[in-house]
């Protein structure tokens, strides 16, 4: 028999606000979607800013379930991205406050095991590109984790500045604040090393 | 300053599939709970806090089963390795007397197996599947945004960067993904279909392309006619080029109206169907599906028709009513086994629509006919929900 064939672009995507509507309306199908959508985004700046495989899994997870939860909130479906990237940080800097918690208490036994270095080392980076994510390990672990976070967004994911400071709640001020101390930080380690 | 756009470069921008599965099948199981949890309004729950609440949705999680007995194995018992090599093509036989051949170069792993389901991560290759229809299990194949899930069937699935192939040489497969009409839709055998970021490319010369363009209406067109008909021609190039904008616009309303009652040919009248429903027009869709019903009920494709027609009045035009009997022809008319399950579904939350009572004893039905469901989480949800919701 020949085969019949349908050939379909995949620019034909469904929009965010079709999208959204259906998880409203409780198809599960969209609601997948949604995951499958936008599930990298999230866990890479989770990863990118936990570095501890258990709870970069938890926040994604969280985050989608609260997602699922307070959709019907939304109030303006196309900037959906933008929303669940907002409830992401949310819970990461929440997981940061009991991790300092839990430091003032008694020793801290989580392994950070998916620092930056690592998550290259997945991906094929050479020993001379670990050495380098090592370094943004060690500027990152000096860094106040407001100041990550936007550093984050804005070099990493690529975010305009108001996208920065709408994902964390900041002015716009305290934004260009943050990354301007995150940049010393991270130039400094990188200058040092290369004087070594 | 660093370089911090070379140092961007050097993390990964997706993630290991395994990982995506194994948390949306966490988030899966949670939203559910969450849902019977809040249904059930218990007085003891409610005068809880919401940390409390946070912990006993945690410990049903916990004590639910990770997994049921009944992993498949290989033929001779062992455990199904997760990871197939790259450097060779490899053949698999499995418990149920399932096959697959993994060609050369593919990366494929195996993300879950259990007495439920099979699920495979297609990251690029090509991979050919031989499963025994019947069997407990549902397989599936993940390839990113579309996904391929199969009761039964001989089928193929390649993935490349630029795009994903599904070929059907037995049985049926239901392939969803964001680029489909609606989400979703069903291959039967002979069928395949190509979902591609590409450019259009030529059609390979052993494919038949199955939309005829429409046949000219006697008497002679005159002139009026002759431009209606070359904007009516010209809509198909644009639907067969994706750009369904385009093709409604060389139609309008009234131009699906009128093809709809001409066309001769079913396969258009789905094709018209598709360009007013992704246009944002779904009452313009209903039309040349309800053609479809009224001129060729005998064609094989009727219960599709039916079916399509159906999703239309529940998820578009809110008419569960009119949903419930489109579904019913659907079922009357003859539809693949993987749809029947779907119809169920729809036709219960059509009744719960209408506050009827059919919709819980039919939930019940479903539970009982289909415990190892698609749609188990979901229909228990309905179960449990007031009778009277609204979309």
């Amino acid at each position: 028999m020949a085969l019949q064939v349908t050939q379909l672009k995949t620019d034909r995507l469904v929009d965010n606000e079709t999208l959204v509507e259906r998880v409203r309306a409780g198809d599960h199908w969209a609601m997948q979607s949604l995951y499958q959508r936008f599930v990298h985004r999230i866990t890479g700046i989770s990863a990118k800013l936990l570095r501890h495989s258990a709870d970069i899994e938890d926040v994604v997870q969280d985050t989608f379930i609260e997602a699922y939860r307070d959709i019907a909130q939304l109030k303006e479906p196309r900037y959906v991205e933008r929303w669940l990237v907002g409830i992401a940080i949310h819970r990461i800097h929440r997981r940061f406050r009991t991790r300092k918690m839990k430091r003032r208490l008694g020793p801290d036994r989580s392994i950070d095991n998916e620092l930056l270095c690592n998550q290259g080392a997945w991906v094929g980076a050479n020993q001379e590109a670990r050495a380098e994510l090592a370094l943004l390990d060690a500027a990152f672990d000096t860094m106040r984790i407001v100041d990550r976070t936007c550093f984050v967004l804005r070099f990493f994911e690529g975010y305009q500045l108001k996208e920065v400071a709408d994902a964390t709640d900041k002015s716009l001020a305290t934004v260009k604040r943050c990354i301007a101390r995150a940049q010393i930080i991270v130039d400094r380690h990188f200058e040092e090393s290369r004087h070594d | 300053m660093t370089d911090l756009d070379r140092l961007s470069n050097l993390l990964p921008a997706e993630q290991n599939p395994v990982r995506v599965h194994r948390m949306w099948r966490a988030i899966e199981n949670a939203h559910h709970h969450q849902t019977l949890l809040k249904r059930r309004r218990r007085p003891a729950l409610i005068l809880l806090g919401a940390g409390a609440v946070a912990a006993a949705v945690m410990l049903v999680l916990f004590l639910l089963p990770r997994s049921t007995p009944g992993p498949l194995t290989t033929e001779q018992g062992a455990p199904i390795p997760r990871e197939f090599p790259a450097t060779q093509t490899t053949h698999r036989q499995f418990s149920d007397g399932s096959a697959l051949k993994v060609e050369t170069g593919t990366q494929v792993s195996l993300v879950e197996n259990s007495a439920r389901e099979v699920v495979f991560s297609l990251t690029k290759g090509r991979v050919q599947f031989d499963i025994v229809p019947g069997g407990p299990q549902v397989w599936q194949v993940n390839c990113e945004n579309v996904i391929v899930t199969v009761l039964g069937t001989a089928f193929t699935v390649e993935k490349d960067r630029t795009h994903v192939s599904v070929a059907v040489n037995r049985g049926v497969v239901l392939v969803s993904g964001e680029a489909l009409p609606n989400g979703e839709r069903l291959l039967t055998a002979g069928e395949s279909m190509r979902i591609t970021d590409e450019e259009d490319t030529p059609v390979e010369a052993e494919a038949k392309h199955h939309i005829k363009p429409p046949v000219p209406i006697s008497p002679p067109p005159n002139d009026a006619d002759k431009k209606r008909q070359l904007s009516h021609s010209s809509w198909l190039v644009h639907a067969e080029a994706g750009d369904y904008d385009e093709a409604f616009k060389q139609l309008g309303s009234s131009g699906v109206a009128s093809l709809a009652k001409q066309s001769i040919d079913v396969d258009e009248l789905f094709k018209l169907s598709d360009v007013a429903r992704l246009t944002g027009h779904p009452r313009d869709a209903v039309v040349p599906l309800k053609s479809i019903l009224e001129k060729f009920e005998a064609n094989p494709q009727a219960g599709l028709a039916a079916y399509t027609l159906g999703r239309l009045y529940l998820e578009h035009l809110s008419s569960p009513r009119k949903a419930v009997a489109a579904f019913d022809k659907a079922l009357a008319l003859g539809i693949p086994d993987a749809l029947e399950e779907a119809v169920m579904v729809k036709k219960i939350k059509a009744f719960l629509l209408q506050g009827d009572a059919q919709g819980k004893s039919l939930a019940s039905e479903y539970l009982t006919k289909y415990p190892k469901g698609r749609y188990r989480a979901q229909v228990q949800s309905l179960l449990t929900a007031k009778t009277r919701h609204h979309p």
